[in-house]
């Protein structure tokens, strides 16, 4: 799980999170909305221990990112906005030294299995990364959070730049992620995104959480209007 | 279960080999080596013929020597000038020399040092010009210690190079590439995943570079086992250096610049500590210890040699009397008595200037010996100098030996002239003969070894500091 206390980053006068209070639970998918700035990289970046937070604190399974940085990150996964692998490597000599890393070891055999539930082409398997699309790059983010059977996911934008058809299969391996009861957080600019994948919706504006949805309380013109009228809103709502 | 260093060396591996730089470092440290190797076995052979050549002159004209004697004692008349007949002490003291030679060390193959600038075998005559004399040219010891092609330029200057060019970019270009966020999210520290990384490719080139050198070496002749001591001196020092590099390429790399920055930075590095503290160091000793000119010592010999002249007379009374033992003697030339009287005032009137000659380049050496530890290279360069037994060390130990032989030669003969003596067929085998003596062992190489090794904790401590410090500016920009 999740959890986020009065987190806030300062870096001089400027704040780019501040006093962000958040909750993710098992199962749930909390996606944050918001425009460039607004802190949704820099909260992900917290809880990855990128960064130390000036305030607060940012907890993993109870444990603090700061203090237990090797411990949660074993138990996290992350795919960035535009997830690099070595592009001398194939996508599963990738993804065998990243579970390397995370300290998981897996037979050949089993690694394209998971290549295979994650949607890459089989013959693609075997091919070094530099031919890989972005969608297929990320498709084997997806089979690495799954290889490293992460309780936690952070997901930067991850749909960004995908056409249609790859953001949708990168949707429903977030579902079938949900299901095993992985709690994900995933920064992004896609409203239809967050509105068909999440389970909560949150937006941000200049570093503030202004407004916390679960999504299947809200349509989706509704959060749209929700969305550009936080947009709207002077720059002292949110100091 | 697989340890995650196993993992980041083998892909480490599998990438190097697939961006064709394993190859690439094959081939060139081969041809570096080799080349460099050849260059070194070269100028061993050459100084090994031109003693063997100036031997062999020497016994050629100790057999005619023999057979002249032969026919003088025999009673024949021989058809040679009078400033050739062997039973004459002062032509056999000028004439039929023996060789004092340096032979090249084991392991001389290494490092030029001082060898091309001094002589590797004198024949010191009875008179003529002061040995010592021949050894003035040299102004400052560390002036030639950088310069042919040899192993130890191929090693102290070109070798950091392709350290540079092999990881320069060793954390940047997963930083550019965004690899590094992916990697920073698994739990495993970045600065220890990079010394892994290092690691790999430290070793990587540790062993290509150890089989080049074992094979091309053992091709060229030189025993490594013989000298195993100085063998292992010379490997760890290699070693040692080659460690130095790829830690600096880390720590240039944790200041999370770009690779473009970085490959300048080590750069400039290189510059420093391979081109400019060298030479300012050989600047700074011709300035804090400037040897008196040549000229100088010449101009002091003229005038001492005419004085000397002029009172010919004079100091052989005086030299006659300081050695009672070679007066009362009828049938000695007494030009030549007059001539050796005045070497000895000479001796001493010169010995001043020589005295400082010496002085100087021993305070420079002094000096440098001190100041080596400001820099790798010069640790380096001294050490495989030392271990090839071109040092300026060496050299001044043979010079002495020379000079002490030549004094040896010359009071072989003096009392033979004096007395008036002919010089006999049965004296040739007692000829005073020159040999070598290996310098004491020093432990310079030793403790330049552990210097160097030093350096390397130091900069790792250095950069397990800033790894700390540097943590957001690698992963967030």
């Amino acid at each position: 799980m999740l959890e986020a206390t009065k987190l806030t980053k300062k870096y001089g006068s400027f704040t780019a999170l501040n006093a962000l209070n958040l909750s993710v639970k098992q199962g749930d998918i909390f996606c944050l909305l918001g425009a460039n700035g607004a802190g949704k990289s820099t909260t992900i970046n917290l809880f990855l221990n990128f960064i130390e937070p000036t305030e607060g604190l940012a907890t993993i399974n109870s444990l603090d990112v700061t203090l237990h940085s090797k411990e949660t990150k074993q138990l996290l996964s992350y795919i960035p906005e535009n997830l690099m692998l070595y592009p001398n490597l194939t996508g599963l000599e990738n993804l065998d030294f990243f579970c390397g890393l995370g300290g998981k070891n897996y037979s050949k055999e089993q690694l394209e299995e998971l290549l295979k539930q994650s949607g890459l082409q089989v013959d693609f398997i075997h091919k070094r990364v530099s031919s890989y699309s972005k969608g297929m790059r990320q498709k084997v983010g997806i089979a690495l959070a799954s290889a490293r059977e992460a309780s936690v996911l952070l997901l930067d934008e991850p749909t960004s730049g995908l056409d249609p058809k790859a953001s949708n299969e990168f949707s429903e391996l977030l579902l079938d992620m949900k299901d095993k009861g992985v709690a994900t957080l995933m920064a992004t600019h896609d409203l239809f995104r967050a509105k068909a994948t999440g389970t909560h919706i949150g937006i941000m504006k200049e570093g503030v959480l202004i407004h916390q949805v679960e999504a299947n309380s809200i349509s989706l013109p509704e959060l749209e209007e929700l969305y550009l009228e936080t947009m709207k809103l002077s720059q002292t709502v949110s100091s | 279960m697989k340890k995650k260093s196993s993992y980041i060396n083998r892909y480490e591996f599998v990438s190097l080999v697939r961006q064709r730089w394993l190859q690439f470092l094959i081939l060139i440290l081969t041809a570096l080596v080799l080349f460099a190797v050849l260059n070194g076995k070269q100028r061993v052979d050459q100084r090994l013929s031109d003693i063997q050549s100036a031997q062999e002159t020497v016994a050629e004209k100790d057999s005619i020597g023999i057979i002249l004697l032969d026919s003088i004692e025999a009673g024949f008349t021989v058809d040679v000038p009078r400033w050739y007949m062997p039973d004459q002490p002062n032509v056999m003291g000028y004439s039929y020399l023996r060789v004092a030679a340096m032979p090249p060390d084991e392991m001389a193959i290494i490092a030029t040092g001082q060898s091309d600038i001094y002589t590797h075998y004198v024949k010191p005559n009875m008179y003529g010009e002061s040995f010592e004399l021949n050894y003035t040219e040299l102004s400052n010891p560390v002036q030639l210690m950088f310069g042919s092609f040899d192993l130890s330029f191929v090693l102290i200057y070109l070798l950091p190079l392709i350290v540079i060019a092999f990881s320069y970019n060793i954390l940047s270009q997963e930083r550019e590439q965004g690899i590094l966020q992916v990697i920073a999210s698994h739990p495993v520290s970045v600065f220890r995943w990079l010394l892994q990384k290092a690691l790999m490719r430290y070793l990587l080139l540790s062993g290509i570079l150890v089989a080049l050198l074992v094979v091309i070496l053992t091709f060229a002749g030189v025993s490594l086992v013989e000298d195993f001591e100085k063998s292992l001196t010379f490997s760890f020092l290699t070693l040692g250096y080659l460690l130095f590099w790829f830690i600096l390429a880390c720590l240039v790399n944790l200041r999370g610049q770009s690779s473009a920055n970085n490959a300048v930075w080590l750069i400039g590095w290189w510059i420093l500590l391979v081109l400019l503290v060298p030479s300012s160091v050989n600047q700074m000793a011709n300035s804090l210890y400037p040897v008196p000119s040549r000229a100088k010592l010449i101009n002091e010999l003229r005038v001492v040699n005419a004085h000397a002249e002029e009172k010919a007379d004079e100091l052989l009374e005086d030299y006659l009397r300081d050695h009672p033992e070679l007066a009362g003697f009828e049938g000695g030339s007494v030009g030549w008595q007059e001539y050796f009287a005045t070497q000895d005032l000479i001796k001493s009137e010169i010995q001043p200037v020589l005295d400082e000659y010496e002085i100087r380049l021993k305070q420079q050496q002094d000096w440098v010996d001190r100041i080596r530890f400001i820099s790798p290279a010069l640790l380096l360069q001294s050490s495989f100098n030392e271990i090839s037994g071109t040092s300026t060390r060496h050299y001044e130990h043979y010079r002495q030996q020379v000079s002490e032989f030549s004094v040896v030669w010359r009071d072989h003969f003096l009392p033979m002239i004096f007395r008036g003596e002919k010089f006999t067929k049965e004296m040739m085998p007692g000829l005073p003969e020159f040999k070598y003596q290996h310098p004491t062992a020093y432990r310079l190489s030793v403790t330049n070894t552990f210097a160097v090794f030093i350096f390397c904790s130091v900069l790792l401590l250095l950069g397990a500091l800033w790894s700390m410090q540097s943590k957001t500016s690698l992963l967030t920009h």
